[in-house]
């Protein structure tokens, strides 16, 4: 027996997605579109520049978005980034009430409305953004962070779906 | 005083950023290589000089959405644009209906399947092929998500093959990521800005 292939983009992985033969043969159709995801996940949850989002915020906004979207697994992958003791993991539980800053809670209320219902996103939340502490290129961070994240869940969701057919 | 456009269109609106774009004259090297423009180029659009900010993101972003877009060998380019305008209708991005709608109709040279889709949620002039498309993007696309083994088998049944329905998951996830940029970060208007 051969040892199995693993998925090119790791995020099917941690999600817990068998990589079986049949999945595998499908997604080598893509096999550069799955490298290029690994590629924007890397820059968006560990880039070289993390400007004023660390990369313990990330994960556990990224951690905080899968479990929105009932992904739980992958969102323990995400928490399981974060240093112990790191009061950033607090984040990654949209159950826990939040926290007293005014900075993050601004980010995790703009990264719950993006996630959920971006199509009621209107100028000011970009304005409050503002008016928290965030710059210019930070706004843009963490609109590709949350972008991402939920490119990912969708891309998850519709290979189990398939994963299911074959 | 900035007016957005609010009903769904297939003439292309202009897009104006709600943050300020990078000004090319003084973007980093890194910027630069991500936008792949020199600080001559004319014409770079606010939407990229937007997304230079975050240049990591933008290199690996740029080629990734080209090779959905436009890869052969699997869905259809017109089936591709028709699975991104039902995840931009579904999160009301006029910006991205409008451009991928209108890609749609050049493309099929068509105008009733995008009417129908602006106007009318039981798309009764669509085939089952075309339904079971938009209607799977539209349920993978929505929160909490939707979609389910009977969307997926009616995209069987109407006859996609596994790599065209790979296809579909990654346009319309592509377009979750998109419209998440597009409708957060800036406006459809229907004049140009008078700043730029």
């Amino acid at each position: 027996m051969t040892p199995k292939q693993p998925f090119t983009f790791k995020l099917l992985s941690a999600s817990g997605i068998e990589p079986t033969d049949e999945i595998l043969e499908v997604l080598s159709s893509r096999e550069e579109l799955m490298s290029l995801s690994q590629e924007a996940h890397d820059a968006c949850i560990i880039p070289k520049d993390s400007g004023g989002i660390s990369l313990s915020e990330r994960a556990a906004l990224a951690s905080r978005m899968c479990n929105l979207n009932s992904e739980h697994q992958l969102a323990n992958y995400y928490a399981g980034m974060i240093p112990g003791g790191d009061p950033a993991l607090q984040m990654a539980d949209p159950q826990l009430k939040m926290p007293d800053s005014p900075r993050i809670n601004c980010m995790l209320k703009h990264t719950d409305l993006v996630t959920s219902h971006p199509k009621d996103t209107i100028a000011s939340d970009i304005q409050n953004l503002e008016a928290n502490g965030f710059n210019t290129a930070d706004i843009v961070r963490l609109s590709e962070l949350i972008a991402f994240v939920n490119y990912t869940i969708r891309v998850v969701k519709g290979v189990r779906l398939m994963e299911g057919i074959l | 005083m900035i007016n957005p456009i609010t009903q769904f269109t297939k003439v292309i609106p202009f897009w104006k950023p709600r943050v300020d774009p990078v000004i090319l004259t003084s973007a980093t090297e890194d910027q630069l290589n991500a936008m792949k423009v020199t600080p001559s180029d004319t014409g770079v659009g606010a939407y990229v000089l937007v997304l230079a900010h975050d240049p990591e993101t933008l290199k690996a972003r740029t080629p990734l959405f080209n090779g959905i877009m436009y890869s052969h060998g699997g869905l259809s380019r017109h089936e591709t644009e028709l699975g991104a305008v039902a995840t931009s209708i579904y999160n009301r991005c006029i910006y991205c209906a409008a451009v991928h709608a209108s890609r749609y109709n050049q493309l099929t040279k068509t105008e009733e399947v995008i009417e129908s889709v602006f106007t009318d949620s039981s798309y009764e002039s669509l085939t089952e092929r075309q339904k079971a498309i938009f209607v799977f993007a539209t349920k993978l696309s929505s929160h909490p998500c939707s979609a389910t083994e009977t969307e997926m088998k009616h995209l069987i049944d109407s006859g996609l093959e596994k790599t065209e329905i790979l296809d579909l998951i990654l346009v319309a996830s592509l377009f979750g990521w998109a419209n998440r940029l597009m409708h957060i970060l800036g406006d459809p208007i229907d004049t140009p800005d008078a700043e730029d």
